[in-house]
């Protein structure tokens, strides 16, 4: 059962929290606060209009699962050869019960941000405005939780084995950057459909966003007159992602070639 | 039977550096316990590393239980102190304990048990980077002889420890069913060790192999003894070590450093 061990690590790490929720908790605040710029939104586009900003502030909260993921391989990556070759710990069984708890890690992340957008924005509006399929909002938490460990699991082996720890400082930013220039595009401005559908940022806010919201995504989130998406095919951009991630970093942990923490001092 | 350990030519150099940190470096271990001396950056640490898999080897083998070290997975009997195998995850050290002591086979008890002997219960709730650097040093003692291990490797574990637990961790290493390597930059430590075997560790590379128990009759010369026991070649020059006369008696130094000074 070492997965008690590694959901545990995850579910009691405070910076995620802090990062994932009490950040994110404040941002979503202030776009309620000022997010519409004075425009009226009609009564029956309130519901998918809270999707759209909990699509794109759940997406960046689970960004910041990818970041701390990553940084704590990097801090581990020792830990982890040794582990490989004087414990029964194998390269599958830490990756499956690293998926297993990210999962979980990013249904809770989303789930928090779920009720609280559902409480910032029914409060902001005055009326009560509840995500319409809930379970479809855990289900892409679960997808969304996995990818970004993938993500950052790849990151982080990519540094240790190829590109030296001097490089590690994009992992502390890079996630979390990508999901906030690419979601926050979509919920302004009408991305291209190919970039959307080759995007699993984008995917993941997108599916998010119609979980909650109950109408198909758009090129723009919050412009419901561009382009129609279809979630079959971001929800299978998703899964190959996420796969195709899942299979790097199986094959990177197996040729772990550990370096020092010490390597990755700035000065 | 195959050793245990079995070192051959080893050579560790890393990507950023001009000299090996380890060159020709052969040792081998079979029923044996054996302590390594040799002062800060001889490459002592690098070579329990290059044993853990957790340095670049780029020549010679090192093998444990027969297998070459790049090839070897679920050896469960090999155990160190050194710090950074205890952090896989970012748990207090009693979850380490629970964790390891699974993926090592075996139970927590034992270990629980040396950690209350050693009055050290009250760190199981703190996180390792809380610990004080003493702590952290019993920490990884006692994790690396709990579990049932086969090989004990023990990067300075007396270092920041307190007499008293010095003094206790020793008898446990004296009782250990176990092969075992320490290294140290002390030589007190040795004559609590006498029927240890020993090494001196010179800018990478191993000389011996001795006797603790011969530590009293040791001594240190310079340039190349005659009757010499091993003639080591160094930075400073050839230093022979002889038995019963020389330059410098080993005993009167507190550590191989301060020795090399007098030579």
């Amino acid at each position: 059962m070492l997965l008690k061990y590694f959901a545990k690590a995850l579910l009691s790490n405070k910076r995620l929290w802090v990062l994932g929720i009490v950040q994110m908790g404040g941002w979503l605040c202030f776009i309620a606060a000022v997010g519409t710029g004075g425009t009226v939104i009609p009564a029956n586009l309130l519901v998918p209009y809270a999707g759209v900003w909990y699509g794109y502030i759940a997406l960046a909260s689970l960004s910041t699962l990818a970041v701390t993921i990553a940084g704590s391989i990097l801090y581990s990556n020792a830990s982890l050869a040794y582990g490989f070759r004087y414990t029964k710990l194998s390269p599958a069984s830490y990756l499956s019960n690293m998926v297993v708890s990210a999962a979980v890690m990013g249904v809770a992340l989303s789930a928090t941000l779920l009720v609280a957008s559902y409480a910032v924005f029914s409060e902001r509006f005055g009326t009560s405005l509840p995500p319409v399929d809930p379970a479809g909002a855990v289900l892409i938490a679960v997808l969304g939780g996995t990818f970004m460990l993938a993500f950052g699991m790849a990151l982080a082996l990519v540094v240790v084995n190829y590109a030296g720890m001097q490089s590690q400082g994009f992992l502390n930013f890079g996630p979390s950057m990508l999901a906030i220039v690419l979601g926050l595009s979509q919920a302004l401005v009408a991305l291209p459909t190919a970039l959307i559908y080759a995007s699993p940022f984008n995917a993941i806010e997108s599916l998010l966003f119609e979980a909650y919201g109950n109408i198909a995504p758009h090129a723009n989130l919050t412009d419901i007159t561009s382009t129609s998406l279809q979630w079959e095919y971001l929800l299978v951009t998703l899964v190959a992602w996420t796969v195709a991630l899942i299979a790097l970093d199986s094959m990177l942990l197996r040729r772990l070639k550990p370096r020092s923490i010490e390597e990755a001092r700035p000065m | 039977m195959n050793q245990v350990l079995e070192i051959e030519g080893l050579r560790v150099k890393y990507e950023n550096s001009d000299e090996p940190v380890l060159d020709g470096v052969n040792l081998s271990l079979t029923k044996e316990k054996v302590v390594i001396v040799g002062p800060n950056g001889s490459g002592k640490s690098t070579l329990f590393k290059a044993i853990l898999g957790l340095a670049p080897i780029s020549g010679g083998t090192v093998k444990v239980n027969g297998r070459d070290v790049r090839d070897v997975r679920d050896e469960e009997g090999v155990s160190t102190n050194m710090a950074e195998v205890y952090t896989l995850v970012y748990l207090a050290a009693g979850d380490l304990v629970k964790l390891f002591a699974e993926l090592k086979g075996s139970r927590t008890e034992d270990a629980a048990r040396m950690f209350a002997d050693f009055e050290l219960q009250s760190i199981m709730k703190k996180r390792v980077h809380e610990l004080s650097t003493g702590q952290q040093k019993m920490f990884g003692n006692i994790m690396a002889v709990s579990f049932s291990p086969k090989l004990v490797l023990l990067d300075e574990p007396f270092d920041n420890v307190d007499e008293s637990r010095r003094r206790r961790f020793i008898e446990v290493l004296k009782s250990l069913d176990a092969d075992a390597v320490i290294i140290t930059h002390e030589f007190n430590l040795l004559q609590r060790l006498t029927d240890w075997s020993l090494y001196f560790m010179l800018d990478g590379r191993l000389w011996g192999k001795f006797s603790a128990s011969q530590l009293d009759r040791l001594y240190i010369t310079r340039g190349e003894a005659k009757d010499a026991l091993t003639v080591m070649e160094t930075s400073l020059g050839k230093l022979s070590v002889t038995l019963d006369h020389g330059d410098i008696a080993v005993k009167t130094a507190t550590n191989l450093s301060a020795l090399l000074e007098q030579v």
